[in-house]
C-alpha cells in the first residue's frame, strides 16, 4: 500500500514536471507549426470556374477534388491570384499539379507538362454598350476589331491580334471590365460564365451593358496539368484521366455540373470537347 | 486675454445644422509667441505667392488649446482656402487605423502578438522571396517564413508587405519581383480606389511573397490596409462604420470620412501638380509615375466599395488636431476616454522595431511605434523638436507632429503634388512652430 502510494505520488510528479517543461520550451503561436502539403497543387483565380471566395471553390475544383478523392490521389488545392505565382510552384518546387487555362508553358516547362482537360466551354468577344458607344462589330473576322483595343491579362498570346492591328492593353479581369466602362478598352475574350459572374459581383449595375458579340469567338480546356517529373505525377495522371471517365459515365459530373449550372440547356456544351482517354 | 474666433457658418454638423464653433486662444496664454508665430504664415504665404503650393492650413495648438489657425491660398480655382477645408489626409489615415485596432485591443478582442492568420487563414503558410546569386538559372526562390506575420508587425511595418510605389523610392531586384506579384495578381496601392472591397485585395496579397522574414525589416506598405480589414473581420462591423462609431463620433471628428458626404463636397480641396519652380496646375485627372498611382479626383465620390485603413480617411484641420489631442491627453479628449494612458504609452514606445530606423519620411534617428514615427534622438538630419515627438504625414502633402514634453499640436495641410518636394516645407513648419515656444 505505502509503495502504491509512492509510485502514484511519482507518477504526478512525474507528469507536473513533464507539462511544465512543455510549456516553458513550447512555441507560443501554435500555427507557426503547420507546413504546406508535400503534395501541392496550385490554381489561378478564374470565376466561377475557380474561386477561392466560392464554395467547394468553384465548379472545376469540385469537379477535380472528386476526381481526386476517388482515385486517392493526395493534395492540397490553393487557388492563388498570379498566374507567376503557379509556373513558379509548378516548375520550381516540383508541385504535383497546377489547374487553370492557357499556362503559356515556355518548352521546359512543356516537356514536363501533362495536360488533363476537364472542361470545355464557348468564348466570345464582349464589348461595352453605353449611351456615349454602341456595341462593336464582329463578323468573325478579327479585322473587324481593327484599330480598336483588346485587354487580356499579361502572358496571354496576342499574335493574331496584333496582326490584325489590334491594340493590346493588359491587365487582370476585373479590371478591364472597369477599363470597358472607362473606354479605355473596347473588347475581351472570355467564357459568358466568367463575365456574368464577374459583372454579378462587381458591376451590377452595368452587367446588362457588357454584350456578348456573336458569333462565338472560340472554346478554351480548363483542366489540370501534372507534372512528370513529380514522383507522384505519372501515376497520378493516369489515375485522374481513369477517375474522370468515371464520372462522367455515372452521371456524378453532370449533377455537380447541374449543382452549379442549374438546368442550363447548354451544360452538355462544356464536356462536349473533352477526348479523356 | 482670450479672443474668440467665431467659425459660425464654416463649422456645421453634419446632420443637424447646429452650428460648431472653437477657440483660438492668444498664443501667450498657452507660451508660445504670436510674432514667431506670424513666422508659420510668412512661410505658407511665400510658397503660395512663388506658387510652389496652391493653399494650405496650419494649425498649432498647445496645452489643449488652438493658438494658431491659418488657412490661406487657394483651396481650389477661385476658391479661397478655408479653416474648415477638408484634405484628402492619405497616410495620416493610418495613425487612425492604428488607434481602431488598439481599441480593439483594449476590448480584449485580439492580443498584438496573435498572428494575422488567426483572423485572416489566407496568411497562413506564406512565404518569402530570396534573390539568388546573379547568373543563376532562375532569378529567385520562395522560402517558408519562419514565423508567422502577427497585427504587431502589421502596426510597424515590419510584415514584409510593401507599396508598389516602393519601387520608385528604393528600386531594387528583390523589390521589383515582389510587386510584380502584386501587379499580376491586381493588387494596387488602393490611392486610387479600387472597385472591390478591401477584404478581396487583403485576401489576394495575403498569397503573395513576402519582401522580408516577418519582423526582419522595416519596410513601409500595406500592412494598414491590412489591419482595416482585420477590423471589419474582428467587430463585424465594415471598417469604416467601427471607425465611425469608435473613434469620430467620440471625438466629435465631425468633417472626418472615407467617401465624403453630398452637402460637404463644396468643402473639398483641389490637388495641384507643382513643379516647385512656380508652374501650378489644377490636377484633372490620375497621376501616373512608374508603380505610383494617385487618383485625387476618387475623394469626390461620395460612395464606394474600398476603404483603405492606410489612406482613404478625408479631414479637416481642426478634426485632426481633436485625434492628435486625445494622445497628448494620454487616450482622452472632452472628457470622453478613448484608449487608456497604458496604451498611448505602448503606442508611442520606441522600441517596437528594434534597430532599425523609419527613415522613409524622417532620417535615422526616428523609430516606428504603433502607428506614427518616433523621434528617439535630436543628433540626426530632421528635427522635430524633441525626443518622443511622434508624426505621420499624407501623400498629398499633409503631415502631423505631435510633442508630448511641450504639449504642441502641429498640423500642416496642403493637396500638392508631386510628393518628394515637400519634405523641407515640413519641417520647417515643425521646425517653425517649435521655435514659437516662448515659456
Amino acid at each position: 500500500m505505502r509503495n502504491k502510494t509512492k509510485l502514484f505520488w511519482s507518477f504526478v510528479f512525474c507528469l507536473v514536471m513533464y507539462s511544465s517543461t512543455s510549456f516553458a520550451t513550447g512555441p507560443r503561436v501554435a500555427p507557426s507549426l503547420f507546413v504546406a502539403n508535400v503534395n501541392q497543387i496550385h490554381a489561378m483565380e478564374f470565376p466561377p470556374f475557380i474561386s477561392s471566395t466560392a464554395k467547394n471553390q468553384g465548379l472545376l475544383i469540385e469537379l477535380i477534388k472528386r476526381v481526386l478523392k476517388a482515385e486517392k490521389i493526395a493534395g492540397d488545392i490553393n487557388v492563388l491570384p498570379s498566374q507567376n505565382m503557379i509556373k513558379y510552384y509548378f516548375s520550381r518546387e516540383n508541385a504535383l499539379a497546377m489547374i487553370g487555362h492557357d499556362f503559356n508553358l515556355n518548352k521546359s516547362e512543356q516537356k514536363k507538362a501533362l495536360f488533363i482537360p476537364v472542361l470545355s466551354t464557348d468564348e466570345y468577344y464582349f464589348s461595352y454598350n453605353s449611351a456615349e458607344r454602341a456595341a462593336l462589330n464582329w463578323n468573325g473576322k478579327l479585322s473587324s476589331f481593327q484599330d480598336k483595343t483588346y485587354g487580356t491579362n499579361k502572358g496571354a498570346s496576342v499574335k493574331k491580334y496584333k496582326a490584325a492591328g489590334i491594340k493590346i492593353k493588359y491587365a487582370r479581369l476585373q479590371a478591364l471590365l472597369k477599363k470597358m466602362q472607362n473606354q479605355e478598352v473596347d473588347f475581351i475574350r472570355e467564357p459568358e460564365l466568367t463575365v456574368q459572374t464577374l459583372t454579378e459581383q462587381y458591376m451590377p449595375n452595368e452587367k446588362h451593358l457588357f454584350v456578348r458579340l456573336e458569333p462565338k469567338a472560340g472554346e478554351i480546356l480548363l483542366g489540370i496539368v501534372f507534372n512528370a517529373e513529380h514522383p507522384d505525377g505519372r501515376g497520378s495522371a493516369k489515375k485522374f484521366k481513369q477517375g474522370l471517365n468515371k464520372i462522367i459515365a455515372n452521371g456524378e459530373f453532370k449533377s455537380i455540373l447541374q449543382k452549379h449550372l442549374g438546368d442550363d440547356a447548354n451544360m452538355l456544351s462544356y464536356i462536349k470537347h473533352l477526348n479523356v482517354k | 486675454m482670450k479672443y474668440m474666433v467665431t467659425l459660425l457658418g464654416l463649422f456645421f454638423l453634419a446632420n443637424s445644422n447646429i452650428a460648431l464653433c472653437f477657440d483660438v486662444v492668444e498664443p501667450e496664454e498657452v507660451g508660445l509667441s504670436t510674432e514667431r508665430l506670424k513666422r508659420v504664415d510668412q512661410l505658407i504665404d511665400q510658397h503660395i505667392s512663388e506658387k510652389k503650393i496652391a493653399g494650405a492650413v496650419t494649425l498649432i495648438a498647445r496645452k489643449g488649446e488652438i493658438a494658431h489657425l491659418h488657412a490661406a491660398g487657394l483651396a481650389d480655382i477661385n476658391k479661397p482656402m478655408q479653416a474648415d477645408s477638408i484634405f484628402r489626409i492619405v497616410s495620416m489615415t493610418k495613425p487612425i487605423t492604428s488607434t481602431a485596432i488598439m481599441v480593439l485591443y483594449e476590448q480584449g478582442k485580439l492580443l498584438l502578438s496573435d498572428p494575422v492568420s488567426k483572423y485572416i487563414p489566407e496568411f497562413k503558410n506564406q512565404k518569402v522571396i530570396e534573390m539568388l546569386p546573379k547568373g543563376s538559372d532562375f532569378p529567385y526562390k520562395l522560402v517558408p517564413v519562419k514565423r508567422e506575420v502577427t497585427i504587431h508587425d502589421l502596426l510597424t511595418h515590419t510584415s514584409g508587405i510593401l507599396y508598389l510605389a516602393s519601387t520608385g523610392w528604393f528600386p531594387n531586384d528583390k523589390r521589383e519581383q515582389v510587386v510584380s506579384f502584386y501587379r499580376d495578381a491586381g493588387i494596387t496601392d488602393g490611392f486610387c480606389r479600387p472597385d472591390e472591397t478591401i477584404g478581396d485585395m487583403v485576401k489576394r496579397l495575403a498569397k503573395l511573397p513576402l519582401y522580408a522574414q516577418p519582423g526582419e525589416e522595416w519596410e513601409y506598405g500595406l500592412s494598414v490596409d491590412v489591419l482595416g480589414y482585420l477590423i471589419e473581420v474582428i467587430s463585424g462591423q465594415k471598417f469604416d462604420q467601427f471607425v465611425q462609431t469608435e473613434i469620430f463620433q467620440p471625438l466629435k471628428m465631425k468633417d472626418s470620412h472615407f467617401y465624403i458626404p453630398e452637402q460637404k463636397l463644396s468643402r473639398l480641396a483641389a490637388d495641384w501638380n507643382s513643379d516647385w519652380k512656380g508652374s501650378l496646375t489644377r490636377v484633372t485627372g490620375p497621376l501616373i509615375d512608374g508603380d505610383l498611382a494617385l487618383c485625387p479626383n476618387d475623394a469626390y465620390e461620395t460612395s464606394g466599395k474600398y476603404l483603405s485603413g492606410g489612406a482613404s480617411v478625408l479631414s479637416t484641420a481642426y478634426d485632426y488636431f481633436r485625434f492628435a489631442q486625445m494622445f497628448l491627453n494620454n487616450g482622452e479628449l472632452d472628457g470622453v476616454r478613448l484608449l487608456s494612458r497604458k496604451t498611448v504609452e505602448l503606442m508611442t514606445a520606441t522600441n517596437h522595431i528594434g534597430e532599425h530606423d523609419a527613415t522613409l519620411l524622417h532620417s535615422h534617428g526616428w523609430k516606428f511605434g504603433l502607428g506614427f514615427a518616433i523621434q528617439q534622438d535630436r543628433s540626426h538630419n530632421v528635427d522635430s523638436g524633441d525626443k518622443g515627438v511622434f508624426e505621420w504625414a499624407g501623400y498629398y502633402s499633409t503631415r502631423f507632429s505631435i510633442n508630448p514634453k511641450e504639449q504642441t499640436v502641429t498640423i500642416f495641410l496642403s493637396q500638392t503634388s508631386p510628393f518628394g518636394a515637400h519634405f523641407g516645407l515640413w519641417d520647417k513648419v515643425t521646425a517653425l512652430s517649435s521655435s514659437a515656444i516662448a515659456d
